[in-house]
């Protein structure tokens, strides 16, 4: 027969200190999905137009029926999806040569690219449009990646997103073990067959990581697609599309608006996250377990 | 296929690991790489392998140079100490992987897979993950994906030194006999001299990157021709002290440790003058009565039970020297012991070089 453990002091402390602490997030996004529905909130209560509880609507939705917003939801899913697929593959690759190869200069350009990672992106604006202006000149490159093209975000997303994922790779790389691989050039792989076959596979939790970490940016990502893309449809990401919201000087804001975009923004991240989860709580936990 | 290791030389920025090694391996030898740790044997492994290149020197394989091939084109197996199996695949995709990149077909990579794991006892085994596996059968696998290409040569680089003792045994005894069933040249890397001893046709011993002796097991231990490899082969070490040999009486003596002579073989007459250091192992070194002639004698600091034989650390002069007696004396320690030296079982070696006065080799 089990006996229950009786419950301490302790525990409940702890969990009541948390739930305080919690508090503002759990609001906020209770707020957020609550005006959404609404027209009008009084705090966290939604209102109707005499005052009473109640008003509940779908009018805040109605965005949904234009193009601009689908547009804009196709942009940003590229835009995550190149960003995650592209960071990922040259960071592995960049992060093997670093691990395993030794070259001069290895030392030097480790260091550069942890001085890269420091920069923010708004220092960097000016440079870039210079970099996007140029590739506009280049006739068919213009199409895909010059300057108010997703294409031309994409690039340099992917190459500001590209210190962190490097380190990272690298640092994944240097703890999977060195006869793995000389058992693997023995067996009759060549080096590129090892990276794909032996290595990719051990440093999983190493691209799961980065994987969700560039998606998130990508999907999240506000000054890039601002400062270089016009806006309009074809030419905005849900961010952008958030902000041009937010712009208008004759209408006054609607907040309810506001909050179902942001609600529709943070969907695919939550469907992500909820279908995922269980891995990333074993990455977190501690990788793949067994071997030597 | 013989192997040919000429004058190899392995260079880490200013670090000398492997110093103009040469050595001849013949078809289907078990031969070892005996050293201390740090000496240049995995180097040297690792060389043969293809994994380093040389920075100088050559290594044949038969009529080839093997120098530069990469480890690939080398028809070689290779097992690991820490096994390095593919953490992601399962036992049967481990052993057949090298097949699987030869583009074998499935039906010749499961015979060829099952035959082999049977033959090492992990035929059951085969869709189970690396991490699912003990140590032993882990190390089965690795010997599995080794031998399943038909190597001509099978490397070994301490793969008995994460298994637990009894299991050490057992597979040692059980590489031996596949070697041999197989016929496989086979160079065996480890820094357990009794490994060595037990399996190897011939040993190459090495220190500080350099072929120290390179014969068969007994004559190591019997006739070392260095100090180093008098104190390092043999369970266990050697007693070793700086002594002379004078001659008393007509007949040669050596001082033991603490100022004592003790009468030796004639056959130690030759000996030239002068300091040497005096080896004689704890085995040829016996117990006897207090009253016998000629007996040495020393204080026993310490007994250590070996089971079968009990090993007594004792103090003799300024020197601890280790004797072997049998467990059922009632010695303790602080007990004032004598004993007797076989005459002709002692070593002597140059004071300054280490080499041997008594084997030239």
């Amino acid at each position: 027969m089990k006996r229950k453990e009786p419950i301490h002091w302790g525990q409940i402390l702890i969990f009541i200190i948390l739930l305080i602490l919690s508090l503002p997030i759990i609001l906020g996004y209770l707020w957020l999905i609550i005006s959404t529905f609404s027209k009008v909130t009084y705090g966290l209560v939604p209102v109707d137009k005499s005052g009473n509880f109640g008003g509940f609507t779908l009018s805040n939705w109605t965005f949904l029926k234009e193009p601009d917003i689908w547009w804009a939801s196709w942009n940003t899913f590229l835009l995550a999806m190149f960003m995650t697929v592209g960071v990922v593959m040259i960071s592995s690759l960049a992060g093997y040569a670093l691990s395993r190869i030794k070259f001069s200069g290895r030392k030097e350009f480790l260091s550069l690219t942890l001085v890269l990672h420091a920069f923010p992106s708004v220092t960097l604006l000016i440079a870039i449009y210079f970099v996007l202006k140029f590739f506009s000149g280049i006739p068919i490159l213009d199409l895909f990646m010059g300057y108010n093209t997703i294409g031309g975000v994409i690039f340099v997303s992917l190459a500001m997103q590209l210190p962190l994922g490097v380190w990272l790779m690298k640092g994944f790389f240097d703890n999977v073990s060195w006869d793995v691989e000389r058992a693997a050039l023995i067996d009759g792989c060549s080096r590129l067959r090892t990276f794909w076959s032996v290595m990719f596979p051990q440093v999983r939790p190493g691209i799961a990581a980065l994987s969700i970490f560039s998606f998130m940016t990508g999907w999240s990502s506000f000054i890039i697609p601002y400062t270089f893309l016009s806006g309009g449809a074809g030419h905005s990401v849900i961010s952008t599309y958030l902000n041009t919201l937010m712009q208008s000087d004759t209408v006054s804001i609607n907040y309810n608006v506001l909050a179902a975009v942001g609600l529709f923004q943070l969907i695919p991240i939550l469907i992500f996250y909820f279908f995922n989860q269980n891995y990333l709580m074993k990455i977190f936990s501690g990788g793949s377990h067994g071997g030597v | 296929m013989d192997i040919y290791i000429n004058n190899i030389t392995k260079k880490f920025g200013n670090v000398t690991a492997v110093d103009k090694l040469s050595l001849h391996i013949k078809s289907g030898e078990f031969v070892a790489f005996l050293g201390p740790s740090g000496c240049g044997k995995t180097t040297t492994l690792l060389m043969i392998a293809g994994i380093y290149k040389p920075n100088g020197g050559s290594i044949f394989f038969g009529e080839k140079d093997v120098t530069y091939l990469p480890p690939k084109d080398r028809n070689i197996g290779m097992v690991f100490q820490s096994y390095a199996l593919y953490p992601h695949m399962n036992v049967y995709e481990n052993i057949t992987f090298s097949m699987k990149l030869k583009k074998e077909s499935e039906n010749v990579k499961r015979k060829e897979a099952q035959k082999i794991a049977d033959m090492l006892g992990i035929g059951h085994l085969l869709e189970r993950k690396p991490g699912e596996l003990s140590g032993g059968q882990q190390q089965r696998v690795a010997l599995g994906r080794a031998l399943i290409k038909k190597p001509e040569l099978l490397l070994f680089d301490e793969p008995l030194s994460n298994l637990d003792a009894r299991l050490r045994i057992s597979m040692r005894s059980e590489i031996k006999r596949i070697q041999k069933e197989l016929g496989i040249t086979c160079i065996y890397v480890t820094h357990d001299q009794i490994e060595a001893m037990t399996m190897a046709d011939r040993v190459a011993v090495i220190k500080d990157g350099q072929l120290q002796a390179y014969v068969p097991p007994m004559r190591l231990h019997e006739n070392p021709s260095t100090l180093f490899i008098g104190q390092f082969v043999g369970n266990p070490p050697m007693n070793t002290w700086n002594s002379q040999v004078k001659g008393i009486g007509g007949l040669p003596h050596v001082e033991m440790c603490d100022g004592t002579f003790l009468e030796v073989s004639k056959n130690y007459n030759n000996l030239k003058k002068g300091s040497l250091v005096a080896g004689i192992r704890a085995e040829d070194i016996e117990l006897v009565d207090k009253n016998t002639k000629g007996a040495a004698s020393a204080i026993v600091n310490i007994i250590e039970p070996l089971g079968r034989d009990n090993l007594l650390d004792c103090q003799c002069g300024n020197k601890t020297i280790e004797i072997l007696s049998d467990p059922h004396l009632k010695i303790k320690a602080g007990d004032k012991i004598f004993f007797s030296i076989t005459k002709d079982a002692w070593q002597f070696f140059d004071k300054e070089s280490g080499k041997s006065l008594l084997w030239n080799l």
